[in-house]
């Protein structure tokens, strides 16, 4: 309960931010306030789909660095990489980090009047979806570097530091930025596009186009994560491992 | 001899100096990256009502407002001092150091205050290079320099003093991350941190300055980019040093009502 009312507490926070925002502009590059209350919405979502399933992929190093955490894994009859990045999986985490945003959702939804489709809903959800898993499969492969480096801290926290960029709208920004917010680290789908098919600013061909795009990203990162473990298994190995 | 002790304190913290660098040059690799957004945002709000003056700020001076309020952050950051609190009571172990002829409280500024020189001492000039290079506004007075560190330093003992009442608390509440993670929200929000307080609307301004809050990063960044006169400097450092004495008596009451609990439970 206490948790539901400090996620709820701070997600006003936010929002008086925005509206205090606007009472100084009308429009924000094209963002009214309504829309970017529906981004800070998946924001939290995000962020709480994250904390209840996918923080295993942050944590990972600490299981990889410390040897006979790793032999423990390894020597156990089940999927070591799914063990390491599943076992401390606890829904809870987040739930009501993710309570708030879908309240917060539709409140905005009905309050601004905003007209919403059922296909909107599904590709915005799949894109948010897929975008959190693929930044996950960043931070995890970062995570396995750590069998040749050692230490991966400084990256990660380099890393973590676009956390932020997911409660501003990215899409009217500098585009060598942009570039970089969607091939490079792609926190561009993690809610301002999510939030733009949405409320139908961008139209079903360019959804899906979007959607295309993260999946791509996710193939793309999916295979670089599963080399960097294998390879880095292969060195614990050979290591004596 | 007294000082000697604590002047030992902040030896000891500076031997762990290596350390504390990595840590620092770890943060400057993400500085950019905070800075970055900052910069994306205020260009979208400023280029949305036409690049003119908003709050009393225009965009390069909005830029180097928060260029210089997330190095002043950085500085405060190191101050898990409620947690290290918490931990110490929690655990039983503050009883050691009431058991040594210390001051708990004057150990733990001991050994923040390297910390928060050396942060200081790195971010600053990484301030004034970025600043020069990208043509941003800065203070070439040497009185806005020497105030702005008063303030500073003034504001660092607000922190402290903050973090004591939260690590306290303990002992009346078990678990303190509730009450830790709300005052780190909330006060970004009312120091200045994420907006200056001059956007926000009259009422909650004229709220905000019966709080201690904008003595944090506000107040001081006030003084650092002239947006004072020297009288208004003078009564806001007068209402800054009152606010400190304040918020001390408070620090000296739970301190001496939580230990008498510390104690009746057995230390």
């Amino acid at each position: 309960m206490l948790n539901l009312c400090l996620s709820g507490f701070l997600t006003i926070i936010w929002i008086l931010f925005w509206m205090v925002i606007f009472s100084r502009v009308s429009l924000l590059a094209d963002w009214t306030l309504g829309e970017v209350i529906i981004l800070t919405s998946f924001s939290n979502i995000g962020w709480a789909l994250y904390n209840m399933f996918l923080e295993g992929f942050y944590s990972a190093s600490d299981k990889v660095i410390s040897g006979d955490r790793l032999e423990r894994y390894l020597t156990k009859p089940v999927n070591a990489l799914f063990a390491i990045l599943f076992e401390d999986v606890n829904p809870l985490n987040g739930l009501t980090q993710l309570l708030i945003g879908v309240f917060i959702m539709i409140l905005a939804v009905q309050f601004y009047q905003i007209n919403i489709k059922p296909m909107s809903i599904l590709i915005s959800f799949l894109v948010l979806l897929i975008g959190w898993l693929t930044l996950s499969l960043i931070y995890g492969t970062v995570q396995f570097l750590s069998f040749w480096t050692g230490r991966t801290k400084g990256v990660m926290r380099f890393l973590v530091a676009f956390d932020e960029y997911t409660l501003y709208p990215l899409d009217k920004i500098d585009r060598s930025v942009k570039f970089f917010l969607t091939w490079g680290i792609p926190i561009i789908f993690l809610s301002t596009h999510p939030t733009l098919i949405l409320v139908g600013k961008l139209d079903i061909y360019n959804s899906l186009n979007v959607l295309l795009t993260v999946s791509l990203l996710f193939v793309v990162w999916l295979i670089i994560f599963q080399f960097c473990w294998h390879m880095g298994l292969k060195r614990y190995e050979s290591y004596g491992g | 001899m007294q000082v000697r002790k604590y002047l030992m304190v902040a030896k000891l913290k500076l031997a762990d100096i290596k350390a504390f660098t990595l840590d620092f040059y770890m943060r400057l690799a993400y500085y950019p990256v905070e800075i970055i957004i900052i910069y994306i945002f205020w260009r979208l709000v400023y280029s949305s009502v036409g690049d003119t003056i908003i709050a009393g700020f225009s965009y390069p001076q909005i830029i180097s407002y928060f260029m210089i309020q997330r190095i002043c952050q950085h500085m405060f950051s190191e101050y898990g001092i409620s947690l290290a609190i918490q931990e110490d009571i929690s655990s039983g172990n503050l009883h050691v150091y009431l058991s040594r002829p210390i001051s708990y409280v004057k150990y733990l500024f001991a050994s923040i205050v390297p910390s928060i020189i050396i942060s200081g001492g790195f971010g600053i000039p990484v301030f004034i290079l970025l600043a020069y290079i990208l043509n941003l506004p800065f203070p070439t007075g040497l009185y806005n320099w020497i105030f702005f560190i008063l303030s500073l330093g003034m504001s660092s003992i607000i922190v402290f003093s903050l973090n004591l009442l939260i690590g306290f608390s303990t002992f009346w509440f078990r678990d303190i991350t509730y009450i830790r993670w709300l005052y780190f929200s909330v006060v970004d929000f009312i120091s200045g941190a994420v907006i200056p307080l001059s956007f926000y609307p009259q009422w909650v301004q004229l709220i905000l300055e019966y709080l201690p809050f904008q003595y944090i990063y506000y107040v001081p960044l006030l003084v650092f980019f002239d947006m004072a006169t020297i009288t208004e400097m003078l009564k806001l450092f007068i209402i800054q040093f009152l606010w400190i004495c304040i918020l001390l008596f408070f620090v000296k009451v739970t301190w001496n009502k939580g230990l008498k609990i510390f104690d009746a439970q057995g230390g």
